[in-house]
């Protein structure tokens, strides 16, 4: 009996299999970008078949929900779904960006992380680790980075590290060096990037409480709900809600 | 045991014992999530399709974001009422067909994932359809037509005449050099203010105009081509709404609607002579979502009455989008022992030539 983990929400395509212990038999990330739709399927069909497993073996699905790339977030997201609709086992979502803050755990700190979300912008978070304490204290969102900045100064505590992960963490940290003198400031990780490892343990008190919770049977309904965590409108919701509010704004001078 | 161990066991043994193949069929390329069950290539066990045409109409066009984001929400649901409605489970069916192109590639992505990974859960081989071969197989499922034939595939993104030989290969003859036919009826609607989509909306105002009234050109493409052109047709079409509406002149919609149309198919149905005249072939497909329309309907008769050949054209319903068209096209590839891998993806063009 085994359990699945899949990110595909950043550049990094991340698959991981524990035993029922959460303890990890096999983990996979490759970084070719935009071959998440032809790949994720093979490399999970090997990576079960290296631990002698079929699919009707996984209890329970964990998925990073985002946020990230649209169109990649969306097939690990339906792969998990389809994946746990098909065989009735529950599943739950986990943010990708909490997913990969949770590598480093193990530190003593806070972990911002930051993704290029275009136009000056991040997607965003950060959470403080306390040799294995995990904590959210900023909740994620889509910012501007000099918002975002200020957000981080305001929550970090004296003399705290700080930990940069994401594609933008090196820029940041050059930009920002001289913002957060007092605090050891940490370039962790320079990509965007998951592995499912860290989201695989992530999430596991969650999918246990969830698999121990249910009926047998009601699982696979969960699939049908879970949606990425796309954290804003698509463009063209957004321009079309924006003339609506404009015109019904007119309307009632 | 891998995927392909798996499935290969299952195919084998099916081809080898016989009886009927039912397919799971999936179709995410456009604005509707759709899946099927359907036997034989012939028979709708089960269809649904859940539309997303009111989210996009406040758009007057498909808008591929809010597509794909439509396609996740609803596509575990879709197949689970599919599978439901056939009272089959996937461990009693074939096969997985699916969509892998043409089409939006963010909607064919979440398709294809699905796919996949049904029928690596379940073992079952996976189909690769093109959408255009869908739209042609629906004839298969309202009329029990097989090849050989000429098809004439006409939608909001495709023209297309095929020839298609006896065991299924297919060779493009012509197809629209510009705007597609069901896209021009679109654009000439938004010009007419109609709304959208714009086919059936044209079609429903051109039944109160007189088709002779205004003789739009059509495109002449030299000898021996059977490409279409329409931007010819949609220009004169828009330049003369354009001159009507500075003069005082009252417009004619209804007759520039109906003489549109009458223009637009009667240059579908020249071509479409020419091309069962050369190559003899005794029976004509008309399909995609413009083959709803009672004009080309109409028209396409006359032509093979006039031809002695047979008409085959599917059902209105099947005309749109729908995966039970795609369930139909998937059949002979599965006997013919066409199948694809864990490494299928969705293809954003995709020529029905290299299908
Ligand atoms: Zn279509």
């Amino acid at each position: 009996m085994a359990l699945l983990a899949i990110d595909t929400a950043t550049p990094t395509l991340a698959l991981a299999v524990s035993d029922d212990d959460g303890h990890v038999l096999a983990a996979f990330a490759s970084r070719i970008p935009k071959m998440h739709a032809t790949y994720a399927h093979p490399l999970m069909d090997e990576m079960l078949a290296v631990l002698s497993l079929e699919p009707q073996d996984i209890r329970g699905v964990i998925v990073g929900v985002g946020p990230g790339s649209y169109t990649g977030v969306r097939i690990g997201v339906t792969f998990a779904k389809v994946f746990a609709y098909a065989l009735d086992i529950p599943i739950i979502g986990e943010s990708s960006l909490a997913a990969a803050a949770f590598a480093l755990r193990t530190h003593c700190g806070v972990v911002a992380v930051m993704w290029d979300a275009r136009r000056k912008s991040v997607y965003s978070a950060v959470y403080r680790v306390q040799y294995g304490t995990f904590q959210e204290v900023l909740a994620e969102g889509k910012r501007e980075i000099a918002a975002f900045m200020t957000s981080l100064a305001q929550v970090v505590q004296k003399d705290e590290a700080i930990y940069l992960v994401g594609d933008v963490a090196k820029a940041i940290y050059e930009q920002y060096a001289s913002t957060f003198l007092l605090h050891p400031l940490i370039v962790a990780d320079e990509t965007a990037s998951v592995y499912a490892e860290h989201l695989l343990a992530l999430g596991y008190p969650e999918l246990c409480t969830k698999m121990q919770s249910r009926e047998v049977g009601d699982h696979g309904k969960d699939a049908h709900v879970l949606v990425p965590r796309y954290l804003q409108l698509a463009e063209a919701e957004a321009r079309w809600l924006e003339k609506r509010r404009g015109s019904t704004g007119n309307e009632s001078e | 045991m891998r995927w392909s161990e798996r499935m290969k066991q299952r195919y084998e043994e099916h081809l080898r014992n016989g009886g009927p193949t039912e397919i799971l069929a999936i179709e995410s390329s456009c604005d509707e999530t759709a899946a099927a069950v359907v036997r034989d290539g012939r028979v709708i066990i089960s269809s649904v399709v859940a539309s997303q045409m009111s989210s996009h109409e406040r758009f007057g066009g498909v808008v591929p974001e809010v597509a794909s984001r439509a396609h996740v929400e609803q596509i575990s649901l879709v197949v689970d009422e599919a599978l439901q409605k056939a009272d089959r489970t996937l461990s009693e069916l074939q096969a997985i067909a699916v969509t892998s192109g043409p089409g939006l590639i963010g909607a064919l992505f979440v398709g294809v994932t699905a796919a996949k990974t049904l029928a690596q859960v379940a073992g079952l081989p996976i189909i690769d359809v093109h959408h255009l071969a869908g739209h042609m197989y629906a004839a298969a499922l309202s009329d029990g037509v097989e090849p050989p034939f000429i098809a004439l595939i006409v939608s909001g993104g495709h023209t297309e005449l095929l020839q298609v030989n006896a065991g299924g290969e297919i060779i493009r003859l012509g197809k629209t050099r510009d705007d597609a036919a069901g896209e021009v009826f679109d654009k000439i609607a938004r010009a007419l203010e109609l709304g959208y989509p714009g086919g059936p909306l044209i079609q429903q105002l051109a039944s109160q105009g007189d088709p002779e009234y205004f003789d739009f050109p059509q495109a002449k493409l030299g000898d021996h081509s059977f490409d279409f052109s329409f931007s010819g047709l949609k220009s004169a079409v828009l330049l003369h709404l354009d001159r009507a509406k500075k003069s005082s002149q009252p417009l004619r919609k209804a007759d520039i609607a109906a003489s549109f149309q009458r223009a637009v198919v009667a240059a579908l149905i020249a071509k479409t002579r020419e091309a069962l005249l050369q190559t003899g072939l005794d029976t004509l497909v008309v399909a995609g979502g413009v083959a709803a329309n009672l004009a080309l309907r109409d028209a396409a008769k006359s032509l093979c009455e006039e031809l002695g050949i047979r008409l085959a054209v599917p059902d209105f319903w099947l005309c749109t989008d729908n995966a039970a068209m795609i369930g139909a096209a998937a059949y002979m590839r599965y006997k013919q022992r066409k199948l694809a891998d864990l490494t299928l993806t969705g293809r954003a063009e995709f020529s029905i030539d290299q299908w």
